[in-house]
């Protein structure tokens, strides 16, 4: 070794390489190259093609309808305002039972996690209602809230609030002992261990069960406002059934998938940005 | 033996440990450490090797605080370890980062806990950073350093808070040959090999690796299983710096009179 090696002086000298990954390539198309995205296009165009062909020879429009008409009515619901207005009725009712599922979900999952008379009761009793379908409640809901916000709201808090309580649940049991020994030996307290440790730990977990939560809650306010609700993107669909315009229904059904997309894709930039340690963001990473 | 006499000097004392497991429902089924009394003084760099399983890091953990005897007492300075402790510092076989935080931020946190002030914190990891020579990667992320950076950066969190004595448990296990040997090296100047012994931090450091104990070490205390204790105590007077010592006839001999002494330790731990 150099004798009289001071402090300051690196022990060897390392080289810096530069090993950081881009945060936002491949979040919003999900692949990270203009040739990938070149090769998806292609497909939707096959797609389309032979959704065009099916439908010639098919012969009822009123069945199924060209790809371009559906495409010319969504054209004409979109400047119409009644696409963006609609779309917004359903977000915000998004907006607050999600918030709700995981204001109520995440300490479920984590008071399971943490004392067993908890895991017991309130463990069992959400696990024996998790298999039913939301689907299944809304007929009830129609009785107890009628048709309105109540019940879109009720529904997709249903969908959502399982994967939060299960991730959250599962984070803590999944949690690296050790990490809480080295907090211990370098001086940490209980409350900075939790602060600092712990949760730090949970949030990948809770970030994925976030995203399975909101492909569930998308589900589930489609099914809901198809029944309950005055409006809405469900009820939109609903609703073009009833007057007969077989392309505008398919635009509706279509742009459902669009935003349910759009809304995974922004979840999985906040995994990035929160939680950039963790791959639970990346497109095919793992999901729970 | 004069107890007296070296209980005053020495900074660690180990009294009469014992550790047993399987206490719950049934009878005790394992000893896990059976009598385990031994002192360790101010500067010492101090190995323990045995087989796996005879209870190395059994006993690292409870002079940690992080695990307590079934009997006997471990103490710093004279006064009973009972828990954590900042002036102990402890450094696992796997590095235990922190994956959320960056190499910044891992170092800090040990002198954050202890709630210094925010400019001698950032003061205290800057020093460190360059000690272990990690300058440039503070924003990095543990998953983004290699194995050998992950240690070094382990190293660094953990003499950040300035700990009387480090123990280690098997900090290099996991590391390839190579950066094994460069590590072994940087851990002797960090102890202080190159500085009167007086300037010297106290160490503690566990191995299965009988050469890295004789390269490293002042004292060997060599561990035999089934109960563990310890079956013999090995002064390492090889000359230092020790860089060049690795081929010198001493270095081979005392490794291999260790290795004879383990040999049926371990050929009975491969049977189990
Ligand atoms: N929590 C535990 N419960 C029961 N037995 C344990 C526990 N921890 C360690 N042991 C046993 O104690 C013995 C010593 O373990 P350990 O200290 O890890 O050994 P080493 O570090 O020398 O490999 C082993 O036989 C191991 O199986
Ligand atoms: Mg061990």
């Amino acid at each position: 070794m150099r004798p009289g090696n001071s402090d300051q002086e690196p022990v060897v000298a390392l080289q810096a390489v530069d090993l950081k990954r881009s945060r936002w390539a491949g979040v919003f198309i999900g692949f990270d190259g203009v040739h990938r995205a070149l090769t998806v296009l292609r497909s939707l165009l096959a797609a389309m093609l032979l959704w065009w062909l099916v439908g010639i020879l098919a012969g009822n429009p009123l069945l199924l309808p060209s790809p371009f008409t559906v495409l010319d009515n969504w054209w004409r619901l979109l400047v119409s305002g009644q696409l963006l207005e609609e779309t917004l009725v359903s977000l915000q009712r998004l907006a607050i039972a999600y918030t709700f599922a995981a204001i109520v979900g995440i300490p479920v999952g984590f008071a399971m996690a943490n004392w067993r008379i908890v895991d017991l009761t309130v463990g069992f009793v959400v696990n024996s209602i998790r298999p039913i379908s939301g689907i299944a409640w809304i007929p009830i809901a129609i009785v107890w809230f009628g048709v309105g916000e109540e019940l879109p709201i009720f529904i997709i808090f249903y969908g959502a609030v399982f994967p939060f309580i299960l991730n959250a649940h599962a984070s803590l049991l999944d949690i690296d002992k050790r990490l809480i020994l080295v907090a211990r030996t370098l001086g940490a307290g209980r409350v900075r261990i939790f602060l600092t440790v712990v949760l730090p730990f949970s949030i990948p977990y809770v970030l994925t069960g976030a995203r399975i939560a909101l492909g569930l809650a998308w589900m589930s306010i489609i099914a809901a406002e198809l029944l309950g609700a005055p409006n809405g993107l469900g009820f939109s669909i609903q609703y073009m059934r009833l007057v007969q315009q077989t392309p505008a229904m398919l635009a509706w059904i279509f742009w459902v998938g669009v935003v349910g997309y759009a809304l995974d894709a922004l979840l999985r930039l906040a995994v990035q940005t929160l939680a950039p340690w963790s791959e639970a963001g990346r497109l095919g990473g793992k999901a729970r | 033996m004069t107890t007296e006499n070296t209980a005053t000097e020495a900074l660690l004392t180990i009294e009469n440990i014992q550790k047993l497991y399987g206490e719950g429902g049934r009878a005790a089924e394992l000893v896990a450490l059976r009598d385990v009394s031994f002192t360790v003084p101010e500067g010492q760099f101090c190995a323990i090797v045995g087989p796996s399983g005879c209870g190395k890091s059994t006993l690292l953990n409870i002079i940690a605080g992080i695990d307590f005897p079934s009997s006997g007492l471990a103490s710093l300075s004279g006064s009973r370890i009972l828990g954590p402790d900042p002036r102990l510092g402890v450094m696992f076989q796997q590095y235990h980062l922190f994956p959320w935080m960056t190499v910044r931020g891992n170092i800090e946190f040990g002198p954050r806990s202890r709630g210094l002030p925010r400019a001698k914190v950032g003061d205290l990891s800057k020093r460190q950073i360059a000690r272990v020579g990690l300058s440039g990667f503070e924003e990095r992320y543990p998953h983004e350093l290699s194995g050998g950076m992950q240690q070094r950066c382990a190293l660094a969190r953990m003499l950040a808070n300035d700990p009387v004595v480090l123990l280690m448990d098997e900090p290099l296990a996991a590391v390839d040959a190579q950066t094994r040997s460069i590590l072994q090296e940087e851990l002797l100047e960090i102890w202080g090999e190159s500085r009167p012994a007086s300037e010297r931090k106290t160490v503690l450091f566990v191995t299965h690796a009988i050469d890295e104990a004789v390269f490293l070490a002042d004292r060997i205390l060599v561990m035999g299983r089934r109960p563990g204790r310890i079956i013999a105590d090995i002064p390492c007077t090889l000359k230092r710096p020790r860089r060049e010592a690795r081929r010198t006839r001493d270095f081979v001999e005392l490794t291999e009179s260790i290795w004879d002494l383990l040999h049926d330790q371990a050929a009975d731990a491969t049977r189990q």
